[in-house]
């Protein structure tokens, strides 16, 4: 029996991301905001409307802190024998593909990845249960890094 | 180039099990046409809708064409919706036969073809039974040979087909009367459950309402479990009926059922996990079902006869048919670890949950019937709570050796699955929040297989122990190879 090996995933996601889900989330609850401000107005309900902007503003802040620690959670790892990645607030996961059972790869890029330089990596196995081990919105060098070790 | 195939048609008859098989399903609504049409003075929509039907059949019949070459199995069907689909043989899977209830009628059966990919199956339907085991043993002989070239790429290798396999040897049937011994045994359980369940309703109603409401009541229950019992028996032993398991050198045959009667053929390499199961009643009666999960076709239902090894083997006979199939023990003897102790903690919590959610209010509901029947969910649900999460501490245990991983899990129904270390596909934990203030999380080891069995999770391990067992199952997975073609 082998002893246990120390984590390997220690990278964590590039901090642009933090931002992008930052922006994301506030601009959602703008726009929530700024309907219900006008609906609001339209129809008269006052007191419906300052409870929607306080709830808006509650639960953004409580999403602002859920995505600072699911930044800090989120790790993702290589060495020679697999890949590793931990992340999660409430339920947490870890999960660890054998580099000899990776079967395919996948890089994807969405249009503000694209716009911020960056690529998420999907790594998948055989068998229909095996989830997918993705790593998301990694910086474009580091996921073809990534992408052409696993291939090579 | 599809075009210059020898392309040959399906069984005429497939045309009258096209209609039935429309009518029957999807258009079920012109039996009435057919049967009423006449009669309401719509002699003539009957008739059409007849025409259309047949012809449609016909037609689908007519456009459906199979051709098999020396390299692929191509098949094309459609009337409107043209669809083409070639299996090279190197890449076949596994072939196997099907005979569907309204094929088995006019004596037709379907030829499956099954790929590696999830592109899908060919499904060549339908075939006289005589063609169709024809061409099953063809297709498997031409797949043999095409994979036997390529293996046998070494200079000097005789680059000549394969002998033919020897025939194959019968490694166990399942008798019908044992098939209804165990289904009978295998919802007895449930049975007693639910009769208990009708007489604290009947007690209830004898209260509130009277002996006369009451003697209905218990009337309405018992027959209710007698049609359970009739119903649940007679699925298996039509589903399940004249199992057979047969081991060539090459592959494992399995054959079942009485109504569709179907026939898969796997490889035991492909086999990726192998799970004994029985319930309490069944147990006693010294049976077992025998699972398996494998890397190849479809996913299979859980009861399904097509990913069992055996649906009711007696315990003798498991270890023969375990060793005979994929050559290793079932691992009965080996001994376990437990799991934490803590499990039994988290398990009260839930009870405890479902005790406010739902026995909670409905105890509200049984006082406004008798006030003493408010205390009937609470004085049953503790017990069984209590002895339910303790049983299921008692029967989690797993095993790790060099070779393989066992994990016995399971209350009322066991359950002991082992995954040999190299076909290990991923692993990976999951702690929620309650289970980190307890220092535990569950372990999820996969595979390749398909179907219910193809993972184990193995719940409320303590922290160090799960990680240090998901690097060791990591390792073992690294340092071995895994492809298809074992």
């Amino acid at each position: 029996m082998t002893a246990p090996a120390e984590p390997i995933a220690t990278n964590p996601l590039p901090s642009a991301i933090r931002t992008l889900w930052r922006v994301v989330a506030v601009v959602q609850a703008v726009v929530i905001v700024v309907a219900g401000v006008v609906v609001g107005i339209l129809g008269d309900l006052f007191a419906a409307t300052i409870g929607l902007v306080v709830a808006a503003a509650v639960f953004l802040a409580l999403r602002l802190w859920v995505i600072n620690l699911a930044f800090d959670r989120w790790r993702w790892g290589i060495d020679h024998r697999w890949i590793e990645r931990r992340s999660g607030v409430l339920i947490r996961t870890t999960q660890v593909v054998p580099r000899t059972r990776v079967q395919t790869l996948t890089t994807k890029t969405g249009p503000i990845d694209r716009w911020l330089g960056l690529s998420s990596i999907v790594i998948h196995t055989a068998g229909t249960h095996t989830p997918n081990l993705t790593i998301p919105h990694l910086e474009n060098e580091a996921a073809e890094q990534l992408r052409s070790e696993l291939a090579g | 180039m599809i075009g210059e195939l020898d392309w040959r048609r399906p069984h005429p008859l497939t045309v009258l099990v096209l209609v039935a098989s429309f009518v029957t399903g999807n258009g079920f609504p012109l039996l009435f046409v057919f049967a009423f049409g006449g009669g309401l003075g719509f002699d003539t929509l009957a008739v059409a809708a007849g025409v259309v039907t047949i012809g449609f059949g016909a037609l689908g019949w007519f456009m459906t064409g199979y051709a098999i070459t020396d390299e692929a199995v191509h098949y094309r069907s459609g009337i409107l919706n043209r669809q083409a689909r070639s299996i090279p043989l190197a890449r076949i899977q596994q072939v196997s036969v099907a005979e569907p209830v309204l094929a088995r009628i006019v004596g037709l059966a379907v030829v499956q073809v099954v790929e590696a990919s999830a592109d899908g199956d060919i499904e060549i339907s339908y075939l006289g039974k005589d063609d169709a085991s024809a061409l099953t043993s063809r297709l498997r002989t031409l797949a043999r040979q095409h994979e036997a070239v390529v293996v046998d790429t070494e200079p000097g290798t005789s680059s000549l087909a394969p002998p033919p396999d020897p025939p194959a040897a019968l490694l166990h049937t399942t008798p019908t009367n044992s098939l209804i011994v165990y289904s009978l045994a295998a919802i007895a359980p449930g049975l007693i459950l639910l009769a208990a369940v009708a007489f604290a309703t009947v007690v209830v109603v004898a209260l509130g309402v009277g002996v006369l409401g009451a003697l209905v009541a218990a009337g309405v229950g018992v027959g209710l479990l007698v049609l359970i019992a009739i119903f649940t028996t007679t699925n298996l032993v039509l589903v399940s009926g004249g199992f057979r398991l047969e081991r060539s050198p090459r592959s494992l045959r399995v054959e079942a059922g009485l109504l569709s009667r179907r026939q898969v053929e796997v490889r035991p390499e492909r086999i990726q996990t192998l799970t004994v199961s029985s319930g309490p009643i069944v147990r006693r009666l010294n049976l077992h079902q025998i699972a398996f999960s494998a890397a190849t076709g479809k996913a299979a239902t859980k009861n399904s006869p097509i990913v069992q090894l055996s649906p009711a083997a007696s315990t003798d006979e498991v270890g023969r048919i375990v060793q005979g199939s994929v050559d290793v023990d079932p691992a009965f003897a080996v001994e376990l670890e437990p799991v934490s102790v803590l499990t039994i903690r988290r398990q009260l919590v839930r009870a405890a949950v479902i005790y406010l959610l739902v026995l909670l209010p409905a105890s509200v509901v049984l006082w406004l019937v008798h006030p003493l029947a408010v205390l009937a969910p609470t004085l049953v649900w503790w017990p069984v709570a209590v002895w339910f999460a303790r049983e299921r501490h008692r029967q989690l245990g797993i095993s790790v050796d060099q070779r393989r991983l066992v994990v016995r899990r399971g209350v009322l129904e066991h359950h002991l699955t082992q995954v040999p270390l190299g076909n290990i596909q991923s692993v990976s934990t999951r702690a929620s929040l309650f289970q980190r203030r307890l220092g535990l999380a569950h372990l999820i080891v996969s595979t390749a297989g398909v179907g219910p069995s193809n993972h184990v999770v193995i719940p409320d391990l303590p922290v160090a122990r799960c990680r240090e067992l998901e690097l060791q199952l990591a390792e073992a997975a690294a340092s071995t190879k895994w492809e298809l073609r074992a």
